[in-house]
């Protein structure tokens, strides 16, 4: 259509009138909706995709919902037994994280302290020679792993070619890991899950057990029908977190204090003859020295005047729980987050062993045949980061999805520790506090775009979750299991390795599960009746052919599980030698006396320092105290009245290592002589973020054995 | 014609926050700039309140309280609006349209649950946020006032799949987000009318109150008192 | 002699409209670089929205609804004294009547703008007209406010129809807008009869059209369900107040402007003394109804009104709360009330004290209990931002600029009731003297001692 100069003109002048005229006020202040989703150009066909979550060890079934192949929004998965179509905020946004603009889009080499992209086989090709001059020169020790995944299967694989290398430098914080560590220290058999069905009385010890544990979501469901039968629930904490706000009691104890807390229950428990005999006659070795350390030394009242707890609560705990038909006694992993966790978990297991382990089951061989993956450190391996420190001879430092400089109080030597080394190789997909330091990056796919897949027996059966690739990967990421099984081909680390990629290695993996024949995909119906009884004998209908059906169902599906595992109960030998509880740290006053201490809680919206670059999360994050993008410490109202601190106000927080500004908090669920602070905020590699981060102001107190920090034992002063 | 109510079963309840997050990406809620943050105008159609502490040290029972719109059935807010643009429509569902507001700010000073939330800007969203927006659901414009509405999106998105496969809507086809990624299940959602629903059930139970009900908004989120555990 | 400087009985009244002196183009100046800062700022306000307010969640209301109460509430100024008087057949308010018909117009067109500033799409407010809901006190106010801008403008106009008359009559200036506005009146009985009756029939609809503005302003908050606004007291409260600083602005204007324009002669010592005392009342009457909303609130002692009750009193916004009873209750009383005090100055300190006390007393109402819900979350703190201070101080200049407008074009004195006055009332007040007294009297009689005493 021919238009010509003055009909132009006139179009223009027409329309530009008519604009006016028509609606002057809504043409003013029409602002571009520039919120079209311009990405889906389709026809906006829907489309659903199962995958798991992997920010947290829960891995919960995700269900994402994809418009014109493009991911939108994410749900919980009702198929899976783990969390039946539950999400908690850190899953729910899955696909912001995806569509973050600060992703790594491809991998990174450091020239002259600015990061370059370079292509993946340079990067690649650096990493073999550099590996191959230290094999062939002998310095095989020199190479250092630090790794961060809840995957038994990654955790295998990194396993395997640190073990195909030859060094021992390989510190794997994996949360399901960490919290079996106090059995394998003391070679002991480690419980496989709670029995939730028949358990009547549960002793949490420290965990924030329905926010950040194993399974939160699990755990919350559980306890609550734990409460609906009239269980009950009793938390030994320094704070009453969200955790703790259906508990009947609370016992308001310093982490340091948990093993007191354990042996003084014990105490009870012995001396009152209530606990089982026969288990210990048979079961527990080393039960008569055991019996008169406690006597002597753990009596309620002494305990009294050491931690601050009422012995009365103490007594009466006891009594309850020795009372109760299976009653648990439960720590995780944070519990090693003191100085001396373990010594404190082997308490716990002590008090559990004088009640039989009545609560806790073991999954027979027989249900997790072939899958037996330890995903812990190698037996009696205490090599941690904090050995980064002293040992100045480390040539190459891989880091998998570590933040450990954000989340370690003593940053700045392990900074320091780290720009020593001249290879470091970072996998992460953003540039975190860690990434910053490496000097190549080769980012991994972001959760939504990986394959992974998670084995877990906390529900209390064998359950197998698979995080599958919802979208094509955008970016030029790389998986990083596709790096290092080609560094084991590359390198000749292990013999006949023939897998080539991470799909390949891990459906090898995956096959016993296959051609055991048991359990059954996360979409058939849970049978019943005769159905359920043919099953249990081994008798079942499978819906797949051959492998790779199974594999694509598999992915499909979301998942396996077996419904019907073999279970049997946890006796294991008690193998805990009485010196092992002897405490190495003076005790000293009453707690109430000391000093203000300041004692990290953590959030279900960060993990272990790596979630919070998502906006959603980022200003949720104080939501409920009213506070915004700021740190806040909560206070005691007995101590606030004391040092006169108004609620809301600003405050200054001294610790040794500096001093910062926060906005003060009256709540009763702080111990008065705590101050309670987040864990979450204050990322200095995101732009985006505010606040501070407690652990770079916490003193460096660490667990004598394992190397994690303690995050409640610094002294403060507020002001 | 259904009656569209809640019940939050604050027993349950584990103040994980899912469904505050669940509403806000449901919804596509601004992300407002972080000064406007910190002088109150984040917006949240669901927030999750710790009303009180009861007790004392240490036998604490914090009470923490998840708040969406209470979808009254005799709304303050409709009552002032000069425009309609908040009215109550046939199944309950307390409706906010959004080219209609003028922007007046009356139903937000009328609410005593405060729940409705205004655009004092329209601010640049971050980049993730922009590409992940619900398709099905309208951005608002700034000088809008809006607030939870019950995912009505979904209901017409389940009475056209009904229509559309020849039958009637059926429960648990349409669940708001908040519903649907509760992980232990605390909040039930239905027909109130309905006198077999879990819902309505659960409505009459010994359990159940409303929020400031001594207004004589009658609210249509209702919640079960926790059940104290006894000593 | 030209039309300029004629030598009328009441030249001065004359001479602003002819004469503008320095200052007045200083003044000018000053007020309108305020007024256009405020509008610059408002246009800003349009593109970026009502975020650069300081308002938020749940102080959604802040100052340009407390202006908005503010401005309509001085309105009650003009028409009700003028209306009121007239009606009472006062005779002392000759001078005074213009002036507060002009305050009327003027701060209704500025009062009546604020809610458009105050709205977060105003370029939807024909919404209001096409689909506005009748149930709801915002449209009442709307229907109201007009139905008042339109009775006090015509009741502005038609008074001042025979001013212009003479203004027309001298020549000159302005000579043929003049003669539109005229109306072609020449001062025949019957014109004069017509005039009278349309002026009565006024000032009678104007008295109950002025206290629903202000009863439906209040009604505004008292309809809601808000702890601190929900009381059956606040319509008659309001209207107290309004007039009250109605008043306040009436006397500040009178003597701004009998100072600037020489109007010594023509507002006495007397006239300050009625109003000065009219004030005093007003106060008396305005403490009376505070002190009895408070009382009943605290006496009650319910948990959401004491919030917002002690918040007040002895909370955040207490330094206000009693600035404003100082301003209110305490200056007025103490200078108003003392023979010695109670002269122009001391009238001049207690107006402008009651009118900055009035405003505050809109903000105590408005903002604490919006600072204070029920629910205790989300916290409320308000802190007004520049826009908001400048659109207010923008208001007030527009204010001024109008007033120093008018008088450039319309004498801020009613020439025709002086003059009439002047022939007329004191017979006609001696009459009715006579009517008053005891006994009888022949009425030849009377008219003959009357003549004798002219």
């Amino acid at each position: 259509m021919q238009i010509n100069r003055r009909d132009f003109v006139k179009l223009l002048g027409g329309s530009l009138i008519g604009f006016t005229v028509g609606g002057v006020g809504e043409a003013l202040l029409k602002i571009p909706n520039a919120v079209m989703p311009i990405l889906y150009k389709g026809p906006k066909t829907e489309s659903w995709k199962l995958t798991t979550c992997a920010k947290c060890p829960g891995a919960c079934g995700l269900r994402i919902r994809l418009v014109d192949g493009l991911p939108v929004q994410a749900f919980g998965n009702p198929l899976s037994p783990i969390n039946f179509g539950g999400v908690c905020p850190m899953g729910l946004t899955s696909v912001e994280s995806l569509y973050n603009p600060d992703r790594l889009m491809s991998p990174m080499k450091k020239v002259n302290g600015k990061f370059q992209e370079i292509s993946y086989t340079e990067a690649y090709g650096a990493i073999v020679s550099e590996l191959r001059k230290n094999i062939r020169q002998g310095d095989e020790h020199k190479i250092a792993f630090i790794a961060q995944t809840e995957s038994v299967f990654m955790a295998n694989l990194i396993q395997m070619f640190m073990n195909g290398i030859g060094s021992r430098r390989l510190y794997m914080d994996n949360f399901v890991g960490n919290s079996r560590l106090p059995y394998q220290n003391l070679k002991m058999d480690h419980p496989d899950f709670i029995d939730f069905e028949h358990t009547d009385y549960l002793l949490n010890f420290g965990s924030q057990i329905t926010e950040i544990s194993e399974s939160p979501l699990f755990f919350s469901r559980a306890i609550n029908s734990l409460r609906e039968r009239k269980g009950k629930l009793v938390t030994v904490a320094p704070k009453l977190t969200p955790s703790g706000f259906k508990t009947s009691r609370w016992m308001p104890v310093m982490p340091e204090n948990f093993g007191d807390i354990a042996l003084a229950i014990a105490y009870v428990i012995i001396s009152d003859g209530t606990y089982d005999k026969s288990f210990v006659q048979n079961h527990f070795e080393d039960f008569d020295t055991f019996r008169e350390l406690v006597i002597q030394n753990y009596t309620p009242s002494a305990v009294q005047a050491r931690v601050g707890v009422d012995a009365d609560q103490i007594i009466s705990t006891a009594r309850e729980f020795a009372n109760a038909s299976a009653p648990a006694a439960y720590f995780d992993e944070a519990i090693l987050h003191s100085s001396n966790g373990l010594r404190n978990a082997y308490a716990i297991i002590a008090l559990n062993a004088l009640k039989g382990f009545a609560a806790f089951g073991k999954l027979s061989e027989a249900g997790l045949k072939g899958l037996k993956i330890d995903s812990n450190r190698d037996g009696g391996n205490t090599w941690n980061k904090n050995n980064l420190i002293g040992e100045s001879d480390i040539d190459v430092l891989f880091i998998y999805r570590s933040n450990f400089i954000f989340n370690s109080p003593n940053a700045e030597d392990l900074r320091k520790a780290v720009s020593r080394i001249p290879l470091v190789v970072s996998f992460s997909p953003f540039i975190d506090e860690t990434t910053e330091l490496a000097d190549l990056i080769i980012p991994d796919h972001d959760d939504l775009e990986k394959l992974d897949a998670y084995l877990s027996t906390t529900i209390g059966s064998p359950i197998l979750s698979m995080q599958q690739p919802v979208v094509k990967s955008f970016y030029s990421t790389v998986h990083t299991g596709d790096v290092i099984t080609s560094l084991i081909g590359d390198l000749n680390l292990q013999e006949g390795w023939k897998d080539r990629s991470y799909e390949s290695y891990l459906k090898a993996a995956i096959k016993p599960i296959y051609d055991h024949g048991v359990g059954m995909l996360m979409s058939q119906k849970k049978p019943t009746g005769i159905e359920k009884s043919l099953q249990q004998a081994g008798w079942q209908l499978v819906p797949y052919s051959d492998f790779d059906d199974f594999w694509q169902q598999l992915l499909r599906y979301g998942g396996w599980w077996n419904p019907f595992p073999k279970v049997t109960g946890y006796t294991p030998e008690v193998l805990l030698k009485t010196d092992q509880l002897m405490s190495t740290k003076d005790k000293g006053s009453h707690p109430a006396a000391a000093q203000l201490r300041l004692n990290i809680f953590f959030r279900n919206f960060d993990y272990k320092g790596n979630l919070l670059r998502n906006p959603v999360l980022t200003e949720q994050f104080g939501m409920d105290r009213d506070i915004y993008y700021t740190t806040w410490v909560e206070v005691n109202p007995k101590t606030a009245e004391k040092l006169s601190i108004a609620h809301r106000s600003k405050v200054k927080i001294k610790t040794e290592k500096g001093g910062f500004e926060a906005i003060a908090i009256h709540s009763p669920t702080t111990m008065p002589g705590n101050i309670d602070i987040p864990f979450g905020l204050g990322h200095t590699a995101d732009k985006r973020m505010l606040g501070i981060n407690p652990v770079h102001y916490s003193d460096d107190v660490f667990d004598e054995h394992t190397g994690e920090p303690s995050y409640s034992e610094t002294l403060v002063k507020i002001l | 014609m259904p009656k569209y109510g809640m019940v939050i079963d604050l027993n349950k309840c584990t103040s994980c926050q899912a469904c505050v997050t669940a509403c806000k990406l449901e919804n596509n809620v601004q992300i407002v700039p972080i000064e406007d943050a910190i002088n109150g105008r984040a917006m949240f159609w669901m927030k999750m309140l710790t009303m009180e502490y009861d007790g004392d040290y240490p036998d604490i029972k914090p009470k923490a309280l998840p708040r969406n719109c209470m979808q009254c059935d005799e709304p303050p807010c409709i009552k002032v609006c000069p425009v309609r643009a908040t009215y109550k429509r046939d199944d309950g569902i307390v409706a906010q349209i959004y080219p209609q507001c003028i922007g007046c700010r009356y139903c937000m000073a009328n609410c005593p649950y405060t729940v409705k939330v205004f655009n004092w800007h329209k601010t640049e969203q971050p980049q993730e946020i922009e590409k992940s927006y619900n398709p099905d659901v309208s951005v608002r414009p700034k000088g809008v006032v809006e607030k939870c509405t019950f995912c009505v999106h979904r209901l017409q998105i389940a009475q056209e799949k009904a229509k559309a496969e020849h039958r009637g809507l059926e429960p648990g086809d349409y669940v708001p987000a908040c519903v649907e990624v509760c992980p232990v299940s605390a909040i039930l959602f239905g027909d109130l009318d309905d006198p077999q629903s879990d819902v309505s059930k659960a409505s009459r139970d010994y359990r159940a109150f409303g929020l400031l009900e001594e207004l004589g908004t009658v609210p249509k989120v209702r919640y079960l008192n926790a059940i104290e555990s006894e000593e | 002699m030209t039309y300029r400087d004629m030598n009328d009985e009441d030249e001065t009244l004359f001479k602003p409209i002819y004469q503008t002196g320095k200052n007045f183009y200083i003044l000018a100046a000053i007020f309108s670089t305020v007024f256009l800062i405020g509008i610059g700022l408002y246009i800003r306000q349009l593109v970026l929205g009502l975020g650069v307010t300081g308002m938020n969640e749940p102080v959604t209301w802040a100052f340009y609804i407390v202006d908005f109460v503010f401005f309509i509430g001085i309105s009650h100024a003009g028409t009700l004294i003028s209306a009121i008087l007239r009606l009472s057949k006062a005779e002392w308010r000759r001078p005074i009547t213009r002036m507060a018909e002009v305050i009327t117009g003027i701060v209704l067109a500025i009062g009546g703008l604020h809610p458009i500033i105050d709205l977060g799409r105003p370029d939807r407010i024909m919404h209001l007209f096409e689909r506005g809901r009748l149930q709801s006190p915002l449209l009442w106010d709307v229907t109201s406010i007009t139905a008042y801008f339109t009775a006090s403008t015509i009741y502005l106009y038609l008074p001042l129809i025979p001013d212009i008359a003479l203004l027309r009559d001298r020549g000159g200036k302005l000579e043929n807008l003049y003669k539109i506005l005229a109306w072609g009146y020449k001062g025949t009985p019957e014109q004069k009869h017509a005039l009278e009756k349309a002026i009565n029939i006024l000032m009678v609809m104007v008295i109950p059209i002025a206290v629903s503005v202000h009863t439906i302003i209040a009604w505004i908050f008292g309809m809601t369900l808000q702890p601190g606004w929900h009381s059956t007291i606040f319509g008659p409260y309001f209207v107290v107040g309004a007039i009250y600083s109605g008043i306040a602005a009436l006397l500040i204007v009178m003597i701004v402007f009998r100072k600037a324009y020489h109007f010594e002669d023509y507002l006495k010592e007397i006239h300050f003394q009625y109003l000065g005392t009219l004030l005093l009342i007003m106060s008396l009457l305005w403490t009376y109804f505070t002190f009895a909303e408070y009382l009943t609130a605290f006496y009650g002692h319910e948990p959401a009104e004491m919030r917002v009750f002690f918040y007040k009193f002895n909370g955040g916004y207490a330094p206000f709360f009693w600035l404003m009873v100082f301003c209110n209750f305490i200056l007025p009383v103490v200078i108003l009330s003392n023979r010695r005090l109670k002269k122009l100055p001391g009238i001049l300190m207690a107006s402008i004290a009651v009118v900055i006390g009035m405003w505050l007393e809109r903000l105590i109402i408005i903002i604490p209990t919006l600072a204070n819900p029920r629910l205790p979350y989300p916290t409320g703190v308000y802190i007004p931002s520049l826009t908001e201070i400048s659109l207010f101080a923008a208001a007030v200049s527009a204010f001024v600029l109008g007033f120093m407008g008018f008088s450039k074009l319309f004498p801020l004195i009613s020439i025709w009731e002086i003059k009439e006055g002047r022939l007329q009332s004191v017979h006609e007040v001696s009459a009715r003297l006579r009517e008053y007294l005891p006994g009888r009297h022949d009425e030849k009689q009377v008219e003959a001692t009357l003549k004798a005493e002219i």
